[in-house]
């Protein structure tokens, strides 16, 4: 059971006027995520350390941090992994710190619902109504798909070079969202998100680092999606870009005449 | 408004590319190139010098070159400056100070280069 060095930013907003370093040794064992470590520490050298987490799993991004100069989730790095005797845990940069390892994300989420992250639709009333399913092609469905994995972790934030000099900057992760529902061809938000992100502080000001891309823990890649984004941004200043019909209703499952050669289903078992 | 400023910073890109390689060919490569192509040995020659600005292809490519790298460079220069200085009114001062100096080395560089072609004498 290697013992481990776990260096900890530790700071809290209401007492401390700037952060500071605390180490903590950590017996690992093989299998062991950063995650765990920090509750190893929590519960039996430090309580008052705090985080984020959730999932446990890599699904909900809420254990987002800087491990060894680096930002990924918690749950989801091994520290044996990390071929280094001594562990450095911080806080996501280019936020607000609320208490040691737990960054303000407001920010982020504000940028992310001014563009309307959601699915934009003409005839909501009647979507919304939930009359039917919205037909998407799997080809359609791959124009957004890998962008969708996006977990709102802010990993990306915390890496982008340009998110740390221009704080209004929008940044890679509502930027990449933007770009999500904009290809989706059930929306129809394009000229809504425009403005936006067609505006200083937009699409325009990603200088293309892809650091964004490299940090993600779940393999989107942002970068490609804001170049994307800014290519459809000249493609419709040009009245170049390919308008289509937004998807329409599909018809329900209950309406469509099952294919012959599909054999029936069997008999419940259990009657009721 | 900014894709309007991109698609033009784009495009001048390659007229400087094509533009700045034919200038640097002329103006330093001519003991490379004029074993291939007819390039004057002495580019500098007062006499060179008056017959580039006598031609019209010559000087329209030299106003165009000066136009497409002012406002890459500016347009660049103001991006940078944007990102240390956010703000509405930093925009208004960031955005006004390059067009103005964009404008006087534009007027200044075509001055001079139409002075070769209009103004001075034949040699």
């Amino acid at each position: 059971m290697p013992l481990m060095e776990f260096v900890i930013q530790r700071f809290n907003r209401e007492t401390d006027s700037e952060p500071r370093w605390e180490r903590y040794q950590v017996t690992t064992h093989l299998g062991m995520t950063v995650l765990e470590a920090l509750h190893q520490i929590q519960e039996q050298q430090d309580a008052s350390l705090a985080w984020r987490y959730s999932c446990r799993m890599g699904i909900c991004g809420s254990c987002a941090m800087i491990i060894n100069g680096k930002p990924g989730l918690a749950c989801n790095t091994q520290v044996h992994d990390l071929n280094a005797p001594i562990v450095h845990v911080q806080p996501l940069s280019n936020f607000s710190v609320v208490k040691d390892l737990v960054p303000d994300l407001t920010p982020m989420f504000e940028k992310h619902s001014s563009l309307k992250t959601y699915l934009v639709r003409q005839d909501a009333s009647k979507t919304e109504a939930l009359e039917g399913e919205l037909a998407q092609s799997p080809d359609e469905l791959m124009r957004y798909l890998q962008f969708s994995h996006c977990t709102k972790c802010g990993a990306c934030m915390a890496a982008c070079p340009t998110v740390a000099i221009d704080s209004a900057f929008l940044g890679p992760m509502p930027l990449a969202a933007a770009h999500r529902y904009n290809v989706d061809s059930r929306d129809e938000g394009f000229e809504a998100r425009k403005q936006k992100v067609s505006a200083l502080h937009g699409a325009f000001s990603c200088h293309y680092a892809a650091e964004c891309s490299s940090v993600c823990p779940k393999g989107v890649d942002p970068a490609r999606a804001i170049q994307l984004m800014k290519r459809d941004l000249i493609l419709d200043l040009l009245k170049l870009r390919q308008k289509s019909a937004p998807a329409s209703l599909a018809p329900s499952p209950s309406a469509a005449k099952p294919s012959d050669d599909i054999p029936q289903a069997p008999e419940f078992t259990v009657k009721t | 408004m900014q894709s309007r400023y991109w698609f033009w910073m784009l495009l001048s890109a390659p007229v400087i590319l094509i533009l700045l390689g034919w200038h640097m060919a002329i103006m330093h490569l001519e003991g490379l190139l004029g074993h291939m192509v007819s390039i004057s040995a002495q580019p500098l020659a007062w006499e060179d010098v008056m017959a580039r600005g006598r031609n019209v292809f010559v000087v329209t490519s030299y106003v165009l070159l000066l136009g497409a790298g002012l406002f890459h460079g500016f347009f660049g220069l103001r991006t940078i400056l944007m990102e240390y200085w956010p703000g509405k009114a930093a925009e208004k001062v960031i955005s006004r100070s390059c067009l103005v100096a964009g404008i006087i080395l534009f007027s200044v560089g075509t001055y001079t280069t139409l002075t070769f072609h209009f103004f001075l004498p034949a040699p």
